[in-house]
């Protein structure tokens, strides 16, 4: 498994590399550490092997062969050094038989007052002194003696605790030092994500006010830019606002004028003066749609929340349906409610009211004569949480694919000739999606199967108790 | 033209200047005397000196607010206020209403609607006392339904039902003829004044909102049926 958070690969790579390192470096020192034990036992048997040697001359001198056999006899017994005495001819003198391959120590020992050691198998060492007889004769004593003992074998319990110290220490460090490189960085994934979601006001420097390196720049750079987004997107949407309020004032002293003109003018001028006021009605519904999706986006991006009721989304889907297959029904179409389960969910009546009446109406628009659009609701859950999902079908001619995503963006049009002459402002999916959008809850299109769009929605229930 | 009635002066409290003339214009063909004034405190000075027999008054003024302007006048007068408000500021209309206007119509208003609003105002507010001509309280009644023409008031089973100015013409057109077909292109000649367009869906919109305030027939069956490609029929009341 390769860890994706860099979090987790900063922490997990600075942590095995520690690790490695510190266990190198146990090892390495216990290979290399002097073992101070050597010296220390070639001193205490050098002592002890030249007491031994001058004795056993003594003895030998004094009481012959026999006195040194039963020396030799009390020192195996006292102290389990078996020891042989050779003569300066290399004879044996007394004792049990000499270790094999002792000739060349003994060779050396004799031409030598120091003690000679020559090491054999299974860690035993042979130790050999010349000592001098009172009668000045020289004889070499020579005996097996146990090794120094060997560094006893590193204890399993004991690497065990020393790694996992080096573990422990190296994985706190680690984590310290992960923690330290990434935090900001999430922090920054958090704003950014925060932005996109249409949070404009996002800043990140607060959380990195402590620190002072590139991470800092970096969020203050960041800062900079979002304050300078906000700005963009408030003065795009105030001047959207105020064109649209100014826009009534003339609108108003149209409708009066036209009223005026309508009076004084004869029969010939009606039909224009009709056609003025229906154009002058649409524009009032669009200056009315207009404000109404600044004002929603505005509640978006606050995060307030929509009026809190109850909503019985059943009977409003109900009640829109029926609304929508009576208009409907004069233009040969229906609208027809497949499935309608009781759902509740919170928030605004009348703004989901409308946003469902929008995406409907639509339907309806594009729906094809003497044919049905199909709504659904049904409960299902989405990450553990009950949602309401309410289809609106209809059987037109689709979107293309390229398209579906523009679908809910402020005047987009499909096809420019046609969406006119349905009668399509291009604003009542984009204000459907903004309220969907306020109520926590998704608007999604796409080609259902068999021809025509298919617009779903995603909305939170209330969770039951 | 009908002559000026000295008794139908009007008083128009608004910034826009020229909206004003032109309603002035308007208003004045359609027999009211009109005066109009710019400013929020002006207004309410002359609303209280002199005689108006109805104020209509902008909510969006410079200095002086509408409402406040409202609230002055309520303070030592009656006459009837008929309140302009921007589209959708249903917080404007809400208060607007609380402190005590007769009526409210959203900015950019139909003159036509104007003058039917001010005439309703005026009935209620000075109801004819000498001579109740029989011909003003003109009543279609149908089953639940009672509509008065007079005062433009509709009453479904005693209760008062709201109804926007289109609603209640084309309620009447629809009381007028109970149990026949009414074309779409009738409906929008007779109750939207113009000729029909293909593309104009707003007559449906209209008969829409009329059928969920009036809901059906008590006894559940419909009350006005949508006709395939035709029109529209408001259906005899069940005995």
């Amino acid at each position: 498994m390769v860890p994706k958070s860099l979090f987790l690969k900063i922490f997990l790579w600075f942590w095995l590399a520690m690790t490695l390192v510190g266990a190198a470096l146990l090892i390495t020192t216990e290979i290399t550490r002097p073992d101070v034990r050597l010296p220390r036992w070639r001193e205490f048997t050098g002592d002890t092997i030249s007491y031994y040697a001058e004795r056993s001359a003594a003895v030998l001198e004094e009481g012959g062969r026999e006195a040194l056999d039963s020396y030799l006899e009390e020192i195996e017994q006292t102290s389990q050094i078996r020891a042989t005495v050779f003569d300066s001819q290399g004879n044996q003198v007394s004792g049990h038989s000499a270790p094999r391959g002792a000739d060349e120590l003994i060779a050396r020992a004799q031409g030598s007052t120091e003690v000679q050691y020559q090491p054999r198998g299974r860690g035993s060492m042979l130790v050999a002194r010349n000592a001098e007889a009172p009668d000045g004769r020289t004889y070499t004593i020579v005996a097996n003696l146990p090794g120094p003992r060997m560094r006893p074998p590193i204890e399993v319990t004991d690497l065990i605790v020393r790694l996992l110290t080096i573990l422990c220490t190296a994985g706190l460090v680690c984590y310290g030092l992960a923690r330290h490189l990434t935090s900001p960085v999430s922090r920054l994934q958090t704003a950014v994500r925060d932005m996109s979601a249409g949070n404009l006001s996002t800043r990140v420097e607060p959380g990195l006010r402590t620190r002072n390196d590139e991470f800092a720049d970096l969020g203050r750079d960041f800062d900079f830019m979002a304050e300078k987004i906000e700005g963009l997107v408030g003065a795009q949407r105030q001047l959207l606002r105020d064109i649209s309020h100014e826009l009534r004032s003339p609108l108003a002293r149209l409708n009066v004028a036209l009223e005026l003109a309508r009076k004084r003018s004869g029969a010939d001028a009606r039909a224009s003066l009709d056609r003025i006021e229906l154009e002058s009605e649409r524009m009032n519904e669009l200056i009315g749609q207009l404000l109404r999706l600044a004002q929603l986006e505005d509640h978006v991006d606050g995060g307030e929340p929509a009026a809190m009721e109850s909503v019985q989304l059943a009977d409003l889907v109900q009640e829109v349906a029926t609304d929508a297959d009576f208009e409907a029904s004069g233009q040969n179409r229906g609208v027809n409610v497949l499935e309608a389960r009781e759902c509740v969910t919170t928030g605004s009546a009348d703004l989901l009211r409308s946003a469902i009446e929008n995406i409907v109406r639509n339907a309806v628009r594009y729906t094809r004569e003497e044919s049905q659009v199909e709504i659904s609701l049904h409960q299902t859950s989405h990450r553990h949480q009950p949602c309401a999902h309410i289809t609106v079908r209809d059987r037109g001619p689709g979107v293309p694919e390229a398209s579906l995503e523009e679908l809910f963006r402020p005047f987009y049009r499909v096809g420019d000739a046609r969406d006119r002459q349905s009668g399509g402002i291009g604003l009542g999916l984009a204000i459907a999606e903004r309220i969907i959008r306020l109520h926590g809850g998704t608007l999604t299109a796409s080609n259902a199967r068999g021809g025509g769009l298919q617009v779903e929605v995603h909305l939170p229930l209330d969770a039951k108790e | 033209m009908k002559a000026a009635n000295p008794n139908e002066n009007i008083l128009i409290i608004d910034e826009d200047v020229e909206l004003c003339e032109l309603v002035r214009e308007y208003l004045d063909g359609e027999g009211f005397e009109v005066t109009v004034i710019n400013d929020g405190a002006d207004g309410v000075e002359n609303a209280l000196t002199e005689d108006f027999r109805l104020i209509i008054l902008d909510v969006m003024l410079p200095g002086l607010n509408g409402l406040e302007v409202l609230r002055r006048i309520r303070a030592q007068s009656q006459v009837p206020v008929l309140m302009l408000t921007a589209r959708g500021e249903e917080v404007d209309r809400i208060i607007g209403l609380e402190v005590g206007a007769d009526d409210y119509l959203p900015k950019p208003f139909n003159p036509r609607e104007l003058v039917a609003r001010i005439r309703a105002i005026m009935r209620r507010a000075y109801p004819p006392g000498s001579d109740p001509a029989p011909s003003q309280s003109e009543r279609l009644t149908s089953g639940d339904i009672e509509l008065d023409l007079g005062t433009r008031a509709l009453k479904r089973a005693g209760n008062a039902v709201k109804l926007t100015t289109v609603e209640f013409d084309l309620l009447a057109v629809f009381l007028r003829d109970i149990g026949t077909v009414m074309k779409r292109e009738e409906l929008v000649e007779s109750v939207l004044g113009r000729a029909f367009s293909p593309f104009d869906r707003s007559i449906d919109m209209h008969v829409s909102k009329l059928r969920r305030k009036l809901g059906n027939h008590p006894d559940g069956s419909e009350r006005i049926k949508s006709i395939r490609s035709v029109g529209y029929l408001y259906t005899t009341a069940p005995q």
